[in-house]
């Protein structure tokens, strides 16, 4: 069987925690994306999911320590030297992140912002370089491109900021667009157009979308398939109808209930999980989530589950998954 | 861009008058005056002179009398160096000074801001730690232990340069005292520049560069060195005031002609008018420096540029 774009194998990543003590961000995830694929990451904030995203392209702060195996195209990122990693940025895989409104430059006009992209990785001319930009700001649905080009970032909202570090992130068609809670800082109304211009986008660019986010719905709306994280570890994966539905782990389902409703009786109280995140530098023994679980068996006490393959579709990592005991999503 | 320049400088005028009336009514209210002596003088010959500078006036006359002269460009003549205009002993002081301040400065930027950066970039490695134990050093020990040292190695141990003077040995004149003069501002320049590059590097528009696959150099050069010396360029503007207008010590210590001695000599000799005139130099210096960097901040700053 071919390689798939993107294979995650395994990754750790961890920081130095006081006392010789280790938090461990990410622990042992794995993960792949085909090329033209969607995969969603979920998972609540401290869960990893951003410092995957960063570790994909060694971007990750100088003081994580990151183990395991990224392979993209065939080719292993994980230990390149800088120089061979920038070949790889913004070229071969393209980087949107949470924050649009700091994310560019406000010292440069946004053409010099997206064109050095170009003259970098394809050394054309600075003329040629601009040219391409106002075609992508096009693309973007960024009315009057040539002359956006000569503004500056605060010229600009924040809705039409990320469509131009979207369009920057694109420049150089990349096989992989990684979107690290690309709408969070937005409006709901922005927030929607930023989701469907992804999704026309992938399809019309054949991109691959590595969608991370906290909002299981957003998640759902873009991604074919979805991995839920939590403390670091893949909890759950597969297609993004079944998660939303039929939930196996008892954090997917308790990331369902949790959110608020606009079909839910009036009066009706959130269900929040009762507790905490773990502390990344104090991760229980056995299964991280199980001071918070409703369904927690012995053994959930001094086993770590794996993510096992429960059919074709997804696996999922619990002692106790919800469909094995009978318990429907939502009754936890 | 120029009606709104305009518009600051004649802003600083009242600034500037509120500066020279405080100046004018401290001075007066010292004790003692320009003219007293361990003996005092005949007081007819007093008297005289008191008449001559206008001080048997009463003290809002003697004001008035000022500014009116301050309207003509005139600051008066000097009470203790008679036969001279407070104007021609700035005049001849000040040209000497600001070359001196100058050459300082510009050492200080380029040599601070360079080390400042690459401190920066190199940051907890022994360069880095090496350095900013240096700048530290280099701020806490005074002008007047290292202008000595200076003399003491490199003329009169080493023997390289003169151990003072002006425009007798030319240029090796200059080379000691610019170096005393900028090593304080090399160390604080440094230390802002490591700081403000620093954070800057932490800032996400550079995370989005590094995302671009760019490399470090240009995004150093093209993205974060622009904000990271607005800091610096705010530390500039006075400080370069204070500089171009001299340092008492090391002009005493080096033998230079230039008019950092007024300062002080002037205030002790209770020399009202040349007090004044330092004052109002020094204070219209600040002024401009200050003026000339958000001049710059507009220039740089695409933000500011419109508004």
């Amino acid at each position: 069987m071919a390689e798939p774009l993107l294979q995650v194998r395994d990754l750790r990543i961890s920081f130095a925690a006081g006392q010789g003590g280790e938090a461990h961000a990410v622990g042992g995830l794995s993960f792949g994306l085909e090329a033209g694929q969607t995969l969603g990451i979920v998972g609540e904030s401290g869960s990893g999911k951003s410092q995957t995203a960063l570790a994909l392209l060694g971007l990750q702060s100088r003081a994580a320590r990151v183990g395991g195996s990224v392979r993209f195209e065939g080719r292993e990122l994980l230990g390149l030297d800088e120089r061979a990693l920038n070949q790889v940025r913004g070229n071969r895989i393209g980087l949107v992140f949470q924050d649009p409104m700091t994310s560019l430059n406000p010292y440069l006009s946004i053409g010099a912002q997206m064109a050095e992209v170009l003259v970098q990785h394809r050394g054309l001319s600075r003329a040629a370089a601009l040219a391409d930009s106002a075609r992508m700001l096009d693309a973007v649905r960024i009315a009057d491109a040539a002359a956006r080009l000569r503004q500056y970032p605060h010229e600009f909202s924040g809705g039409m900021r990320q469509r131009v570090l979207i369009a920057t992130a694109l420049l150089c068609h990349p096989a992989l667009l990684v979107a690290d809670e690309p709408t969070t800082a937005l409006d709901v109304t922005v927030q929607a157009e930023i989701l469907e211009l992804l999704q026309q986008l992938r399809q019309e660019l054949g991109l691959a979308l590595l969608f991370i986010s906290h909002d299981l719905d957003v998640v759902a709306e873009v991604c074919e398939r979805v991995l839920v994280m939590y403390a670091g570890r893949a909890v759950e994966s597969g297609p993004a109808a079944q998660l939303l539905t039929a939930p196996r782990h008892p954090y997917t389902a308790g990331l369902l209930a949790s959110r608020p409703r606009l079909d839910a009786p009036a009066g009706e109280p959130l269900r929040p999980i009762p507790g905490h995140p773990p502390d990344p530098a104090r991760l229980p023994a056995g299964c991280a989530f199980r001071p918070r679980c409703a369904v927690a068996v012995p053994a959930c006490e001094t086993l770590v589950p794996e993510l096992r393959a429960l059919d074709e579709s997804g696996g999922c990592a619990c002692h106790a998954p919800l469909r094995d005991q009978g318990v429907g999503p939502g009754v936890v | 861009m120029l009606t709104h320049a305009l518009k600051r400088l004649l802003g600083a005028a009242p600034t500037l008058l509120l500066l020279i009336t405080l100046a004018f009514f401290l001075m007066r209210a010292a004790p003692g005056g320009p003219f007293d002596r361990e003996r005092a003088l005949p007081p007819q010959i007093e008297a005289a002179l008191q008449a001559e500078y206008h001080l048997d006036q009463p003290l809002w006359r003697q004001y008035l009398h000022y500014l009116g002269g301050l309207a003509h460009g005139d600051l008066g003549p000097s009470f203790q160096y008679s036969g001279f205009s407070v104007a021609e002993l700035i005049a001849s002081g000040a040209p000497v000074s600001f070359k001196l301040g100058a050459c300082a400065m510009s050492l200080a930027v380029l040599l601070g801001g360079l080390l400042g950066c690459v401190a920066a970039l190199r940051r907890n490695s022994i360069f880095d730690r090496a350095l900013m134990a240096l700048a530290m050093l280099g701020l806490s020990v005074p002008n007047y232990v290292v202008a000595p040292l200076l003399i003491l190695l490199f003329a009169i141990v080493l023997g390289w340069l003169p151990a003072g003077g002006w425009s007798t040995h030319g240029i090796g004149d200059a080379v000691l005292p610019v170096i005393a003069l900028a090593l304080p501002q090399i160390a604080t320049i440094a230390r802002l520049m490591r700081a403000s590059m620093i954070e800057t590097l932490s800032a996400n528009f550079i995370r989005t560069a590094r995302a671009k696959g760019l490399p470090m150099r240009l995004i150093v050069w093209r993205h974060a060195l622009k904000p990271a010396l607005l800091p610096v360029l705010s530390y500039l503007g006075p400080a370069a005031a204070g500089i171009v207008t001299g340092s008492v010590v090391i002009e005493q210590v080096f033998a230079i002609p230039g008019i950092g001695r007024y300062f002080v000599q002037a205030a002790l000799n209770r020399d009202y008018t040349l007090v004044l005139g330092v004052v109002i130099f020094y204070g219209a210096l600040i002024i401009l420096f200050n003026f000339l960097v958000d001049l710059l901040y507009g220039l740089l700053d695409p933000r500011l540029r419109l508004s």
